[in-house]
């Protein structure tokens, strides 16, 4: 069948024309509109790559918490750690409560906030105004119970500090803006603030039970002697590292203000003192390090010596010839000045300068001193320095350096960061085993380190240290009893002294070095009235070593060893 | 054949941007869901640090010393307690020791009894060791064991009934 074609003619063709042609058009533009949709479509969907900048992201750095990193111990205990502390703002505008009800409401929360307070805040003309900066999450929850629009809470965060005071000295604090005051958080701001690295720890040397020891001996034996100030310091001898550092007075980093006074100081770090005795290690081991002494070797320490206008006495006298042993376990003055003029003013300065007595040491902190020099050098200041007179450096400087001497003989910087990363659980495998590093320095020989461990031990047996023994363990150690300059004018304060100890145990196998000082103790009855080392810094050390021992898993040693037996003090003949 | 052929393409064309939008709206889902997930990652990982945070506040040294006098019998060793190994802590000689290898923790081995170890140091023959031994079993046995249990017994007693 063949489809029917109809035509129309004349106007009413026209018309049909005009109508089809329009539809057409309307077609075609429709066509043409939906084609750029679809290749609009198409091209999104295929070509346009996906962008996250189209979706708000949490923050900048990734976290909701401002990115500083925190500070752990060597077991990985958090020593500092930023948490939200919320602050407090009103916005007037917005407050729907009478402003009396909510200054009430506001006193009640915050002890040190009055109602006064809050009013006057209330009152004054601005609009948005600061009631309370980190909020506890008590007193958060407290004020979203008040549930005023008006009070306005935005993120903020606070640095905080678990342990108090303990580490108050190591690791400084933060003030309310957030920016480092002192310690670790201030050396290190660098790291511990950028962004890349908040999830990565400072992994610290200090172990937080050994602190907790030291602090607690220290603080009692501070009480004990009412002392003006008391400061102790646990180095490991083979590696360098920090294992605790207290210094009292101390502060609370958590109020954001740091050390506020002279008497906070960080007595370790900061403090550089005459040290007395504990010099004496030094100036003996230089002489036999040189050759220039003998252990057998002795001296006359009958009389007291005058040198460059001060007669100077020994404080444990034996009147009579002493023998190189002799003078540094009863602690001659008399002996270690001849040693000293011996020795001679170069080799004793040269000496002394490479244990880096004459510089501020590398610790990781800022706030350290360098040490107070003599101006000059000329017989007194050898006579003087030799027993840590006339020469003021701090207790690190003598830890550092005794640490050398007792240790085979290498100066290893000491240090606040943990060497050896291993995992908390493989450190009683791996620490034994940690390598020495190369940033050490060889001052002395290993056998003239030998001699001196001896030599420490017996000062502990027989000598000044008597009262640092230690049932089970061996332990090496040399009193120091220094008279304290006036502070306004010249001269020695005979009543004022720095009592320190320092010692090294076991001192078979050195492994830690304790150091404990007391800043100006008062005599009691218990000691007689002494205030010399021996008395008032031996014991307390002696504590910390047999509360330290069993914790780290010091091994005992038996009474009376073959080793000491060749060992005897004999009374010296004339060289 | 043209039509045919024109309607297919139209066809695909629309199945075409239909899988397309629904595949860039699953995308934009799972982009959201991660979003979501990833805050509260972050909201985790605060808790955690407020946990770590509380942790090392409440096993303060001195709060654990505090609470272990309190609540414990237990106190801080004594240097006394410690030995340099276990071989010190008997006076035997020719000790034997066994240890793990993994952590060299070693252990003291049982030995024959003291006074057999004595008696061997000074009679030199083996037979008669085991002959004198039978001989001191014999006498010794009878009284002695039943006095010992009679005594354990009634030491047991007090102490459980804490008189």
């Amino acid at each position: 069948m063949k489809p029917i074609d109809l035509r129309m003619e004349g106007t009413h063709q026209g018309a049909i024309e005009i109508a089809r042609n329009r539809i057409i058009f309307i077609i075609v533009l429709f066509t043409i509109g939906f084609l750029m949709l679809a290749v609009k479509l198409i091209s999104i969907g295929i070509f346009q790559a996906h962008s996250s900048s189209y979706y708000p992201t949490v923050n900048s750095n990734g976290s909701l918490l401002m990115a500083r990193a925190d500070i752990v111990d060597r077991n990985g205990v958090v020593l500092a750690t930023n948490l939200k502390a919320p602050s407090l703002a009103v916005s007037k505008r917005n407050l729907k409560s009478p402003p009396k009800e909510i200054a009430t409401k506001i006193a009640a929360i915050f002890p040190e906030i009055t109602y006064d307070d809050v009013m006057k805040i209330l009152r004054n003309k601005a609009n948005h105004s600061w009631i309370k900066r980190k909020l506890t999450p008590k007193q958060l929850y407290a004020i979203k119970q008040i549930g005023d629009p008006g009070l306005e809470i935005s993120d903020a965060e606070k640095r905080i500090y678990p342990h108090g005071r303990l580490l108050a000295h190591v690791l400084g604090a933060l003030n309310i803006d957030n920016k480092p005051l002192s310690g670790i958080e201030a050396y290190f701001d660098g790291e511990l603030s950028d962004p890349a690295k908040s999830e990565e720890p400072i992994t610290l040397s200090i172990d937080i039970r050994l602190q907790h020891i030291l602090n607690q001996e220290l603080s009692l034996y501070k009480e004990k002697f009412l002392a003006l100030g008391a400061a102790g310091i646990i180095l490991d001898v083979t590696t360098g590292e920090i294992l605790a550092l207290s210094s009292l007075p101390d502060f609370d980093p958590n109020d954001g203000k740091g050390p506020l006074s002279k008497v906070e100081l960080n007595r370790i770090l900061q403090g550089s003192y005459e040290l007395g005795s504990g010099f004496k290690t030094f100036t003996i081991a230089s002489g036999l390090d040189n050759n220039v002494i003998r252990q057998v070797d002795s001296y006359d320490a009958t009389y007291p010596l005058r040198v460059g206008g001060f007669t100077i006495r020994d404080d444990h006298p034996k009147k009579r010839w002493l023998s190189v042993q002799e003078i540094f376990v009863y602690s001659s003055n008399i002996g270690t000045i001849k040693i000293a003029q011996d020795i001679g003013i170069e080799i004793q300065k040269e000496f002394f300068e490479k244990l880096g007595l004459f510089s501020k040491t590398k610790i990781e902190v800022f706030e350290k001193t360098s040490p107070q020099l003599p101006k000059q050098w000329g017989p007194t200041e050898l006579a003087t320095t030799a027993f840590g007179h006339g020469i003021a450096v701090t207790p690190l400087h003598l830890a550092s350096g005794v640490a050398a001497m007792v240790n085979g003989g290498r100066l290893i910087p000491a240090t606040l960061i943990r060497k050896d990363i291993v995992p908390a659980a493989l450190l009683n495998f791996v620490s034994s085993k940690v390598k020495p590093d190369n940033t050490s320095r060889q001052v002395i020989s290993s056998k003239t380190s030998e001699i001196m461990r001896k030599l420490l031990h017996f000062a502990v047996e027989e000598g000044t240290g008597k009262k640092a023994k230690v049932e089970g363990y061996e332990i090496g150690g040399k009193t120091g009893t220094a008279i304290k300059p006036f502070e306004n004018k010249r001269g020695y304060d005979d009543k004022a002294v720095i009592s320190s100890f320092i010692s090294i145990f076991p001192i078979n196998d050195p492994k830690y070095l304790i150091f404990a000082m007391l800043d100006e103790p008062q005599g009691i009855e218990e000691t007689f009235n002494l205030i010399s080392a021996g008395m008032t810094a031996a014991p307390l050390v002696g504590n910390i070593i047999s509360r330290v021992g069993p914790l780290m898993g010091i091994p005992t040693t038996h009474k009376g060893e073959k080793e000491y037996d060749d060992f005897m003090l004999v009374s010296g003949t004339r060289k | 054949m043209i039509k045919i052929f024109a309607a297919f393409a139209i066809l695909t064309v629309m199945i075409s941007i239909g899988s397309v939008y629904s595949l860039k709206q699953a995308t934009y889902n799972l982009e959201e869901k991660k979003r979501d997930i990833r805050a509260k990652i972050l909201m985790d990982r605060e808790e955690i640090k407020v946990l770590k945070a509380e942790m090392s506040y409440l096993s303060r040294p001195e709060r654990l010393e505090r609470l272990s006098r309190r609540h414990l019998v237990l106190a801080a060793t004594t240097t006394n307690q410690l030995a340099q190994d276990v071989g010190s802590l008997t006076i035997r000689d020719n000790i034997q020791l066994a240890s793990r290898p993994v952590d060299n923790f070693q252990l003291l081995l049982p030995r024959q009894k003291p006074f057999l170890k004595s008696f061997l140091k000074n009679k030199k023959s083996a037979h008669l060791v085991k002959f004198d031994q039978s001989i001191n079993r014999e006498k010794e046995v009878p009284t002695s064991k039943e006095n010992f249990n009679l005594k354990s017994l009634y030491v047991n007693n007090i102490i459980k009934t804490g008189n």
